[in-house]
């Protein structure tokens, strides 16, 4: 059976993971790891985060806003009730994963680190993470970490500690997910896309095609450089933004869907997302 | 360092138990196989059913999904430990009125997982009952009997 630590400190988990980096799996909301289980011992030692009230914070500031790495999903949701804008578009799209009781127990930490939908959201909202390691703390923006290309967000002996979404304010926020059955299975693919109210500036974020979502740069800079509003009833900006994307977008083939259909999928959410079907929207800051 | 086995108390229904057991076990199993409470059923074991829901800390949890180093101090309340809450009793009455139990197996879950949902809010609309339970799954299909009499009991006094 695993070695079981479960801190009261971020710093003594810190230090644990230090020294357990290789083995150890850390346990935010417990959801994904539970269910691997099977007694043969092939998790040698976990470190359960439940018991540091410091990773349970969420609060907004004029720098944004800020969630705790174990602040649960049905916490996110519950920000709708603080108006529209940013937080309004989190609560929406933490209230379309799992379900409501799985929503109680899993995380922000736990969903973000295995490139959950709210790291498709957080893509589109310049989402900067935060971790610790004994080295000391590292901020980086989500896309800088995704765009590393790894296998993981993290590296070996780090701990995702919590996830800030800046203070901007926008004109749209539009996201959506494409599943085969209900609400609550995983998507095969999700679009998050954005486009600021200060700057213009675009932010096109595709999820669970690839282990992290993916953003799209050169998309982006065609919608940009069109000056045009989202959402936009100009096809042709649509079609060049889509095709954009398309020439960019890594997707696998696995047992729930190929990756040609999963492109099919993306470019019919996308032109959606730019002309404003369906979809969660929003505009506003916090 | 933690040992592989620990003694753990554990509140369950009301009573403080005590067991000798790994944190990193499942609650289910926990439960089920260390305190006989036969009344958590165990269904898919990966989270999608909910025929092992039970409140932790007053919240619902799937307890497949949970270990039971997770738990802390927190009571645990399977749906026996319900049998004298008034939620509880007014929803199992509605069930049993509205016909909306029939092989059984998914019945624990469920009326752990309606009772959070009926303490959390008052009146709840069909959608709010349907959205609120999309994750207890009933393999007789016998839902619309089951949000019958989730509606009924939301709705008395």
């Amino acid at each position: 059976m695993p070695e079981y630590h479960r801190p009261a400190s971020v710093e003594d988990a810190v230090a644990w993971l230090g020294r357990h980096a290789e083995e150890a799996v850390v346990v935010a909301g417990g959801t994904t790891i539970a269910p691997l289980l099977d007694g043969s011992g092939w998790i040698p030692a976990m470190l359960d985060l439940g018991a540091i009230t410091a990773l349970k914070h969420m609060g907004q500031d004029a720098e944004g806003l800020r969630v705790g790495a174990t602040v649960t999903l049905a916490d996110v949701e519950a920000l709708a009730a603080n108006g529209g804008g940013v937080p309004a578009f989190l609560a929406g799209v933490g209230h379309e994963i799992a379900d409501p009781i799985i929503r109680q127990q899993a995380t922000v930490g736990g969903n973000v680190v295995r490139g959950g939908e709210l790291a498709t959201a957080l893509l589109a909202l310049d989402g900067v993470v935060m971790v610790r390691s004994p080295a000391g703390e590292r901020v980086q923006p989500l896309a800088d970490t995704v765009a590393a290309g790894g296998a993981s967000l993290l590296e070996p002996g780090e701990l995702l500690t919590a996830v800030r979404v800046p203070a901007h304010r926008y004109r749209y926020l539009y996201y959506r997910k494409f599943t085969l059955s209900h609400l609550a299975s995983i998507p095969l693919v999700s679009v998050a896309v954005s486009q600021r109210a200060d700057t213009g500036a675009w932010r096109i974020a595709v999820g669970s095609l690839t282990l992290f979502p993916q953003r799209f740069p050169a998309a982006e800079q065609v919608g940009e450089g069109s000056g045009i509003g989202l959402p936009t009833g100009d096809g042709n900006i649509r079609r060049q933004v889509v095709e954009a994307v398309l020439a960019a977008v890594d997707a696998v083939d696995d047992e729930r869907a190929s990756a040609g259909y999963r492109r099919h999928l993306v470019a019919a959410l996308l032109e959606d997302a730019l002309v404003g079907e369906e979809g969660i929207k929003e505009a506003g800051g916090q | 360092m933690t040992a592989s086995v620990e003694t753990l108390q554990l509140k369950v229904n009301g009573a403080w138990r005590r067991i000798e057991v790994s944190l990193a076990t499942r609650l289910l199993d926990v439960l089920r196989e260390e305190l006989g409470a036969w009344e958590v059923k165990e269904g898919c074991g990966t989270g999608h059913c909910g025929a092992c829901t039970v409140l932790v800390g007053g919240r619902p949890h799937k307890a497949c999904l949970t270990m039971v180093g997770q738990v802390g101090e927190r009571e645990v309340v399977t749906v026996k430990g319900l049998a004298d809450d008034p939620v509880a009793l007014r929803l199992q009455e509605a069930l049993v009125r509205r016909g909306a139990v029939q092989c059984g197996f998914c019945t624990p879950g469920m009326v752990v997982a309606a009772t959070a949902l009926l303490r959390s809010r008052g009146a709840l609309s069909r959608r709010e009952i349907r959205q609120g339970l999309v994750g207890n799954l009933c393999r007789c299909t016998g839902y619309q009997k089951i949000v019958d009499a989730v509606e009924e009991a939301s709705q008395r006094p």
